[in-house]
């Protein structure tokens, strides 16, 4: 399905939404899909790998049961004898039902981490299947409201930027005074538009997102510009392409505008892996720029010595957890160890790590969801577990939604931790001659401020 | 003539996988268009290889008995097909045919474990009856496969089941070591190209 094809699902309230949804799975079948719904020989091996199957172990909580749910509803379509003997081979046609349990299945009970792929024997990818769930929910009117609403806010703000920059840039200018003190360099500025910069930095709601990273660059003499717009990128949750390919639009759109040569992503999990890996699928191709996660920025800063760091500043055990979108879903799993090793001094593994990770719980959109917050906190407690094991007392991540999640699931599970960002050690770590003026934590405001922005 | 009729049920068989087949790749491909961070071609290799070792998986780590079963099962089923191809001589093997039978006998032996796996375990409620049928179809395709492959005379009853399991595969879920290829195959272009699965780790 075109995304012109599918906006018109989405722009209408449905009539009768399962034979929409059994409209949008016909039209929405790629060969990556095919192989999903065909291939699961329904062994049930998956099961452990998933951190709700583990967290609370129930049939509807293993992945190939998720998986068996459309293929259900495939196999009444496309299957020649699920059509003449439905029971045979398990087909049944879509209920109106049956879609509403998919609601909590596919938003609430999956959060996309792919770790049950990984561990498939057959690679069955159960969350590409969920996605197509998440686009047949979103078609039919019955995504979670605040998952849509935060999404159409940032299509809003992309197509009226004017309507905020004025609110913006006074708000980065006084950010600057911030960060003019944390270096102790009354020069100290953040380029906001500034054409032909090398790197766009694309930050996410919230100042604790920003000044670590300006901070980092400011040190290391890039040149750089900050983004008018978020990294956040909801319409990946809600498996709606042409959503989020016009929210990715406003990124590409400033990029090209301002002929950076390099995107640079804030510490955000699903942002990077979508505009990494995704959207090239949704634009037809390469952008005339590299995406890059600022990990990946800070990794090569160090490893040239362009910033000096002293693993003293960081003698607390620090243990790291792997988001899915970075790690798993996307590749960068040494990148934050060797700035670990560079700027802590007692650094402990979870186990498992990198690709094996487990989920904290709190991904693909389900951290903003308020009413499933019992699930996430049940969900995660396999991850808890693991932080406890460490022993550690900060536990970095490069990932915000993973950040409020496991500072939930730290006070839920009473584990003694504080949750930071690798970019906020990395400034911690800066050589003392370089650091005038402690970075502040995410604060309560700060954590305040992040909600009703992310909720448009 | 049974031998006429497995080889036109094998032709049968073949034919509508080769239409799948066509219909799938008629499907659109998601391809990875994005640069890659590490070659795809060495997260292929690995998905076929050494990313299927018991060892390359936490699951298959921890479930390494019913892993193994499994793939004697398969071990079993490729030795099967590979009696019925050399049946018409296979008189000409000796005593290696014996070789054979225990391969085949350690593969049906894996079928019928899975089925009473299948039956008691947690896969009870994920399995379709198609579930149940294929594996005994399958399974007993191994039995009399091992039959044949020591004793000529049960040649008839080996050709009855292939003949009934060639026309079944295309409809079951059988057809899935067909789905199996692609699936390892855009697993290994998806973790190689970024760098998560492949031999470069």
């Amino acid at each position: 399905m075109g995304p012109e094809e599918l906006q018109d699902f989405t722009g209408d309230v449905m009539e009768n939404a399962t034979s929409v949804a059994e409209e949008i799975l016909k039209k929405q079948m790629t060969q990556q899909l095919v192989s999903a719904l065909e291939v699961c020989a329904r062994c049930g091996i998956c099961a452990e790998s998933c951190h709700y199957y583990a967290s609370e172990p129930e049939m509807k909580h293993i992945p190939a049961t998720r998986g068996e749910a459309l293929r259900r509803v495939y196999r009444a379509l496309f299957d020649p004898i699920g059509r003449i003997f439905p029971k045979w081979v398990g087909a049944s046609k879509l209920t109106e039902e049956e879609l509403n349990v998919w609601v909590e299945m596919a938003f609430a009970r999956c959060t996309l981490c792919e770790r049950c792929t990984l561990n498939c024997p057959m690679g069955v990818d159960t969350a590409a299947m969920m996605q197509t769930v998440r686009k047949i929910l979103t078609a039919t009117g019955k995504a979670p409201e605040i998952l849509v609403q935060l999404v159409d806010a940032a299509i809003e703000r992309g197509k009226n930027p004017e309507l905020y920059r004025e609110f913006f840039l006074e708000q980065v200018a006084e950010l600057e005074k911030e960060l003019q003190e944390m270096t102790g360099d009354p020069k100290a500025h953040i380029p906001v538009e500034k054409v032909g910069a090398k790197i766009m930095c694309v930050p996410l709601s919230g100042t604790h997102t920003i000044l670590p990273a300006a901070h980092i660059m400011h040190k290391a003499g890039m040149d750089w510009t900050l983004s008018l717009f978020e990294a956040a990128n909801y319409g990946v949750f809600l498996g709606d392409i042409t959503r989020a390919k016009e929210v990715a639009q406003r990124i590409v759109d400033e990029a090209k505008r301002l002929a950076v040569k390099d995107i640079v992503i804030v510490e955000c999990g699903h942002a990077y892996t979508a505009l990494r890996w995704e959207a090239p699928k949704w634009f037809g191709g390469p952008f005339p720029f590299r995406i890059r996660s600022c990990i990946e920025m800070i990794d090569e800063l160090i490893a040239t010595k362009r910033i000096e760091v002293d693993p003293s500043a960081n003698s607390e055990p620090i243990t790291y957890h792997d988001s899915c979108n970075l790690a798993r879903k996307g590749g960068l799993l040494e990148e934050p160890r060797r700035i670990l090793a560079s700027v802590a001094q007692d650094f402990r593994e979870m186990v498992p790590n990198r690709h094996e990770n487990y989920c904290c719980g709190g991904g693909a959109g389900l951290v903003a969801v308020e009413e499933w917050r019992d699930i996430r906190l049940k969900a995660g407690r396999m991850k808890a577990d693991q932080i406890r094991a460490t022993g550690a007392r900060i536990v970095a991540t490069s990932c915000d939604n993973c950040r409020l999640q496991i500072t939930d699931l730290a006070e839920h599970y009473s584990l003694d931790v504080k949750v930071m960002s690798l970019a906020e050690l990395v400034v911690r770590a800066l050589v003392k001659k370089e650091r005038d003026a402690p970075l502040p934590l995410m604060t309560q405001e700060d954590k305040a401020h992040i909600s009703p922005m992310q909720k448009g | 003539m049974l031998g006429w009729i497995v080889i036109l049920s094998f032709l049968f068989c073949i034919f509508m996988l080769l239409q799948r087949t066509v219909s799938f790749v008629k499907v659109q491909n998601k391809r990875e268009l994005a640069p890659p961070k590490f070659n795809p071609l060495s997260g292929i290799l690995y998905s076929f290889t050494l990313g299927m070792a018991p060892w390359a998986k936490e699951s298959t780590r921890r479930h390494w008995i019913l892993y193994v079963r499994g793939i004697l099962f398969h071990v079993g089923i490729f030795a099967s097909f590979f009696v019925l191809a050399i049946s018409p001589w296979i008189s000409l093997l000796g005593d290696w045919r014996y070789l054979f039978s225990f391969t085949i006998g350690v593969g049906f032996a894996g079928g019928v474990a899975g089925f009473f796996i299948r039956m008691f375990g947690k896969e009870k409620a994920l399995s379709t009856p198609d579930d149940y049928a294929s594996l005994a179809l399958i399974t007993l395709f191994q039995l009399t496969a091992l039959a044949f492959s020591s004793i000529d005379a049960w040649s008839n009853a080996f050709y009855i089941i292939t003949i009934i399991m060639f026309v079944y595969i295309p409809f079951s879920k059988i057809r899935h070591f067909l789905y199996f290829f692609f699936s390892r195959f855009f697993f290994g272009v998806k973790y190689g190209t970024r760098g998560v699965a492949g031999f470069h780790r």
